[in-house]
C-alpha cells in the first residue's frame, strides 16, 4: 500500500540510535513508504564510530541516508522535512538532549520550528546507564608555528608591560594588556589550547613580572583576586573570541555550500539532456573533490570523467569495477572503498537516487589516505541528490514528449487508414479493370477505344504516385523524423522542376511564370518545395475549368520570397478558406464515390512550409479566382569568381 | 554502330519485364541479370553498351557493384531506384553512376535517358581516334586551346569561371555532375558553395541557350546537379 507519509528518522551517534533507526524503519514498512535517515553534521562534533553503524544499519534497512550540514539540529531537521515533504519525524530522546542550549529540549526546539510535523520520540531508556557522552574536546594536534606564535605573543605583553611600569604607569594596566594578548593568540591559533594555556602563563607571568614582590611567585592576598579576575576574563574573551572564529568559518563554509549548490543546480537545469547532466554534475564534483570519476548510466556504460582532460581512466573501468557499478545501480546502496561492501575497490561508488531507485551511479577515485570529510560528503550527496532530481525530470520530459508524439502519430495513422481504405479503391479498382478489359477483349476493341481506356489506367497510376509521394512526405513531417536539407536554390529551377512533373491535364491549361529577378534564391528544401508547387499548380488545374490561366509568380519582400499561385476560375468560398489546409479536408460534396483527394495536399503544403519557417495562405484573385501565397526565407548569394 | 546491346539488372521480375518489353519496342538487345555477382560477370563477359542498375539488389549494395566496375570501364551506368533520397541519388553519381532514374518512372523517360547514354558512347567511340581539341554539340562550339566559345558561329563572352564550368559540363557531356563535385572541380576543396555554382549556371545557361526558360543543352537536376545534354547535329 502506498501512502503519502514521508517518514524522516533523524541519526546521530548515539549508540541507542539504532533502536530510532529500527522504529522508523517498521513505521516506513507499515506505511508502505520507506523511510529517510537524516544525519545532521554540526561543527566540531567528533564522527563517532558508532555513528558509522547507525548509518549502515538505516541503509540496510533500506533508509534513503541524507547529511545536512549546520551548526542547529532542530533547524536543520525541521528545514529538511520542509522541502522533502516529511509527514513523520522519528527520534531518539536522551537524558542528555533534554538540556540541549538552555534547557530546551531538541524536540521542543522542533516543535518550535515546524509545528505541523507529527514527532515520534523513542526514549533512550539504557542511555543513563552505559552511555556517557564522550568529552566533545576535538584532538588538537601541536604545531610548531602555533606554539611560537603564543610564546611571541606573551613575550611582547610582557616587554608592552615593563615598558607601563618604566614609565610611571600603573601596574595594573599590564593586566588589560596580557588579556588583549590572549584574545589574540586565540584569533591567530588554530585550537583552543593555545588560548586556554596563555591564560594560565599570562597569570604566572604577571604575577612573576608585576605584583610584589616581584621576580617571584609568590603573592600578597590582595593579588590573588587580581589574578582570578585576570583568569577569568581572559578565559571568557578567548572563549568567545574562539566562538566567533569558529562561527565565522562555519558561515563562509556554509555559503560555499550555498554557491556550489547553487551553482549545481543552476548548471543541471541549463543541461539539456542525460549527457548534458551528467557532465554538470561531474563538473561539480570535480570542483570539490578534485578527483577522477567515472559516471555509469542505468545501462551500465562507463562515462569517465578524468581531472586531467584527455587522461586514460581505464584503470577504473575493469571489469570489476563495472560490475560494482552495476550492483550499486542494482541495489541503490554505496559501496567500494572505505564502505562495508568491497572496500578494497579502486573507486567509492555511490547512487545517483530518483524516487523509483537508482537512476545512476558515480565512482570517485578518492585518495585512500584523505577519504572525503564530512563536509565534502554532504555536499558530494546533495550534488548527487540534485542530480538525480535532474536525471528524473529529464526522463519524465522524454516520457511525456513520446506520449504525445505516439498519441499524435496513432490519431495520424487512424485518419490516414480511414481516407486510404476509401479513396485508394476508386483508382485501384478503375486501373485493374481496364487492364483486365484490355487484356481479355483487347482485339475486340477498336484502336481508340484501347488508347482511350490505357489512358485511364495510366492516369490513375499517375494519381496514385503523386498520392504516395505526398503520403510519404507527410508521415515523414508528422513524424518529426524529416531533416530539411536546406539550400539556397533558384526560384527559376525549382519552378521549371514543378512544371515538368504537372497533371496531364495542365495542357488543356494556360500556365504562366512571372519571375522578374531571375536570379532570385531562397532557403529550402529543394524536393519538399517542388511538391508544394506540384500541389498548389494540379489543385489550381484541378478546380478551374479547361482553358484557365493559371500564374506561377516569386518576388521578394522584406527578408522573404513570396511565392504565388494565382488561378482564374471560380474561387473559393469564404467559409472554406479556413478550413482548406486542414488534414482530409476536400473540397466539393462528401460522399459518393467521385474522384476526390485525400485532403493532404494543402495539409502537406503548410506542413512544408512551416517546417521552413514560412506561412501560407489563401486569398481572392479579383476578379474571380483564388491565388494561393507562401513566403520562404530568402538567400543572399555573394558569387565570388 | 550496330544495335546497342543494354545490361538490365533489377531483381523484381515485374519491372525487368516492362523494361525489356520497353527495349524490344525501339529493337535494342538486351540481357538480364537478377544479381549484383551477376551483373559484374555478364558486365564483363557481354561487354554491353549500357547497363541499366537497379541498387536495391538481393547480395550487393548497388553503390559498391558502381565503384567495382568503375575500376575497368567507362561504360555508362543508369541508375534505377526506388530510394527516391536525393542522398542516395548523389551517392552512386560520385560513385561514377552516368545518371538515374526513381521508381516509378515513365516508358518515355526510360527511352529519354537511354539515348542519352548511347549518343554518349557513340560520341566517345568517334572522338577515340583523334584528340579533342574542340567541342561541337549542336549550336555550340568549343575552342579549348583558344579558350573560345561560339553559338551558331557567333562568339559568346563569357566569365572564366562560367567558362570552366561549360569546359567541365562538356567533357562530361550525357553524365549527371553533382553539385559536391562540380565545385570541387572548379573552385578546388573549400573555395565556394553550392548557391555560388547555382548562380554561374544560370548566368551560364542565359548567355548558352537559345531559350533559358526550356533550356537544350544545360539540364538541371533539383537537389543533385547539371547535365549537359547531347544535341543532335
Amino acid at each position: 500500500m502506498q501512502t503519502n507519509e514521508n517518514i524522516l528518522c533523524c541519526l546521530s551517534g548515539a549508540p541507542s540510535n539504532g533502536r530510532v533507526i529500527r522504529a522508523a524503519a517498521r513505521m516506513g514498512q507499515a506505511f508502505g513508504s520507506g523511510f529517510t535517515a537524516l544525519y545532521v553534521e554540526s561543527p566540531g562534533a567528533p564522527a563517532a564510530s558508532s555513528l558509522r553503524e547507525n548509518l549502515r544499519l538505516a541503509e540496510e534497512l533500506g533508509g534513503r541516508i541524507i547529511t545536512v550540514y549546520g551548526d542547529d539540529p532542530a533547524v536543520q531537521i525541521a528545514e529538511y522535512a520542509r522541502i522533502s515533504g516529511a509527514t513523520k519525524i522519528v527520534l531518539g530522546l536522551s537524558p542528555r538532549e533534554n538540556r540541549w542550549r538552555g534547557g530546551r529540549s531538541l524536540i521542543d526546539r522542533l516543535g518550535v520550528q515546524a509545528p505541523e510535523l507529527d514527532l515520534y520520540v523513542i526514549p533512550d531508556a539504557a542511555a543513563d546507564t552505559w552511555y556517557r557522552r564522550a568529552p566533545a574536546v576535538v584532538r588538537e594536534r601541536f604545531t610548531w608555528p602555533d606554539f611560537l606564535r603564543t610564546v611571541g605573543i606573551l613575550a611582547l605583553c610582557t616587554l608592552v608591560g615593563r615598558l607601563f611600569v618604566a614609565c610611571g604607569i600603573s601596574a595594573a594596566n599590564a593586566v588589560m594588556v596580557y588579556i588583549l594578548g590572549v584574545l589574540a593568540i586565540s584569533m591567530v591559533t588554530t585550537g583552543r589550547s593555545y588560548s586556554l594555556l596563555a591564560t594560565a602563563v599570562s597569570v604566572l607571568i604577571y604575577n612573576y613580572f608585576f605584583t610584589a614582590p616581584y621576580y617571584s611567585l609568590r603573592s600578597d592576598p590582595d593579588s590573588v583576586a587580581t589574578f582570578a579576575v585576570m583568569f577569568i576574563v581572559a578565559l571568557l574573551g578567548s572563549t568567545s573570541t574562539a566562538r566567533i572564529k569558529q562561527q565565522a568559518e562555519q558561515s563562509a563554509r556554509k555559503a560555499y555550500r550555498t554557491e556550489i549548490l547553487l551553482q549545481t543546480s543552476q548548471k543541471l537545469q541549463k543541461a539539456e539532456d542525460t549527457g548534458h547532466i551528467l557532465d554538470a554534475a561531474a563538473d561539480q564534483l570535480r570542483q570539490l573533490l578534485e578527483c577522477d570519476m567515472v559516471f555509469y548510466l542505468a545501462d551500465g556504460t562507463p562515462r569517465p570523467y578524468p581531472v586531467q582532460p584527455g587522461a586514460d581512466l581505464s584503470a577504473l573501468t575493469t571489469e570489476s569495477e563495472q560490475a560494482l557499478a552495476r550492483w550499486v545501480l542494482a541495489h541503490n546502496h554505496h559501496a567500494g572503498r572505505s564502505t562495508a561492501h568491497q572496500p578494497q575497490a579502486r573507486c567509492l561508488y555511490l547512487a545517483v537516487r530518483g524516487s523509483r531507485g537508482a537512476l545512476a551511479a558515480v565512482g570517485l577515485a578518492v585518495d585512500e589516505h584523505r577519504p572525503p570529510d564530512s563536509f565534502e560528503k554532504s555536499l558530494m550527496f546533495a550534488i548527487l541528490d540534485e542530480c538525480g532530481l535532474a536525471l528524473e525530470k529529464d526522463t519524465m520530459v522524454r516520457e511525456k514528449q513520446q506520449v504525445e508524439q505516439t498519441a499524435r502519430q496513432e490519431a495520424l495513422r487512424a485518419d490516414l487508414l480511414r481516407s486510404i481504405s476509401h479513396d485508394l479503391r476508386t483508382p485501384l479498382t478503375s486501373i485493374s479493370g481496364n487492364a483486365a478489359i484490355l487484356m481479355e477483349r483487347g482485339e475486340a476493341l477498336t484502336a481508340d477505344k484501347r488508347r482511350s481506356l490505357a489512358g485511364a489506367v495510366y492516369d490513375d497510376a499517375q494519381w496514385l504516385i503523386n498520392l504516395v509521394e505526398n503520403l510519404l512526405s507527410i508521415t515523414r513531417i508528422e513524424n518529426g523524423t524529416i531533416r530539411l536539407n536546406r539550400q539556397p536554390e533558384l526560384l527559376d529551377d525549382i519552378f521549371q522542376e514543378a512544371l515538368a512533373h504537372l497533371d496531364r491535364a495542365a495542357e488543356r491549361h494556360h500556365i504562366a511564370v512571372e519571375l522578374p529577378d531571375d536570379l532570385l534564391m531562397a532557403e529550402m528544401d529543394a524536393r519538399l518545395i517542388v511538391q508544394v508547387l506540384i500541389n498548389l499548380l494540379n489543385n489550381a488545374i484541378k478546380y478551374t475549368p479547361e482553358g484557365s490561366r493559371i500564374t506561377l509568380s516569386a518576388r521578394a519582400e522584406g527578408g522573404m520570397v513570396r511565392v504565388s499561385v494565382a488561378d482564374d476560375g471560380p474561387g473559393i468560398r469564404e467559409d472554406a478558406k479556413p478550413k482548406l489546409f486542414q488534414m482530409f479536408y476536400t473540397e466539393g460534396k462528401a460522399g459518393g464515390d467521385s474522384r476526390r483527394g485525400l485532403g493532404l495536399g494543402l495539409a502537406l503544403c503548410r506542413s512544408i512550409v512551416n517546417a521552413h519557417g514560412g506561412a501560407i495562405g489563401v486569398a481572392d484573385n479579383p476578379p474571380h479566382g483564388s491565388c494561393f501565397t507562401f513566403t520562404l526565407p530568402v538567400s543572399e548569394v555573394i558569387p565570388h569568381e | 554502330m550496330n544495335k546497342p546491346l543494354i545490361l538490365v539488372v533489377e531483381d523484381d521480375t515485374a519491372v525487368a519485364n516492362l523494361i525489356a518489353t520497353t527495349l524490344e519496342t525501339q529493337d535494342y538487345h538486351y540481357h538480364r541479370a537478377t544479381t549484383g555477382a551477376g551483373a559484374l560477370l555478364d558486365a564483363a563477359s557481354c561487354r554491353p553498351d549500357v547497363m541499366l542498375l537497379d541498387l536495391g539488389l538481393p547480395d550487393m549494395d548497388g553503390v559498391d557493384i558502381i565503384r567495382k566496375l568503375r575500376g575497368w570501364t567507362g561504360m555508362p551506368i543508369i541508375v534505377v531506384s526506388a530510394r527516391s533520397e536525393d542522398a542516395d541519388k548523389v551517392a552512386a553519381l560520385d560513385a561514377g553512376a552516368d545518371d538515374y532514374l526513381t521508381k516509378p518512372f515513365s516508358v518515355d523517360e526510360l527511352l529519354a535517358r537511354l539515348r542519352v547514354a548511347l549518343r554518349r558512347v557513340r560520341y566517345d567511340a568517334a572522338r577515340s581516334s583523334e584528340e579533342a581539341r574542340v567541342y561541337e554539340n549542336g549550336a555550340i562550339r568549343i575552342d579549348y586551346e583558344a579558350g573560345c566559345v561560339w553559338r551558331n558561329g557567333e562568339e559568346i563572352h563569357l566569365t572564366p569561371i562560367e567558362y570552366r564550368l561549360l569546359c567541365l559540363l562538356a567533357k562530361n557531356t550525357g553524365k549527371v555532375l553533382t553539385h559536391h563535385y562540380m565545385v570541387e572541380q572548379v573552385w578546388g576543396a573549400g573555395g565556394a558553395d553550392t548557391p555560388a555554382l547555382r548562380v554561374f549556371m544560370a548566368t551560364l545557361r542565359r548567355k548558352l541557350e537559345p531559350d533559358p526558360a526550356h533550356p537544350q543543352y544545360l539540364q538541371t537536376h533539383v537537389g543533385i546537379g547539371y547535365r549537359m545534354l547531347r544535341q543532335s547535329s
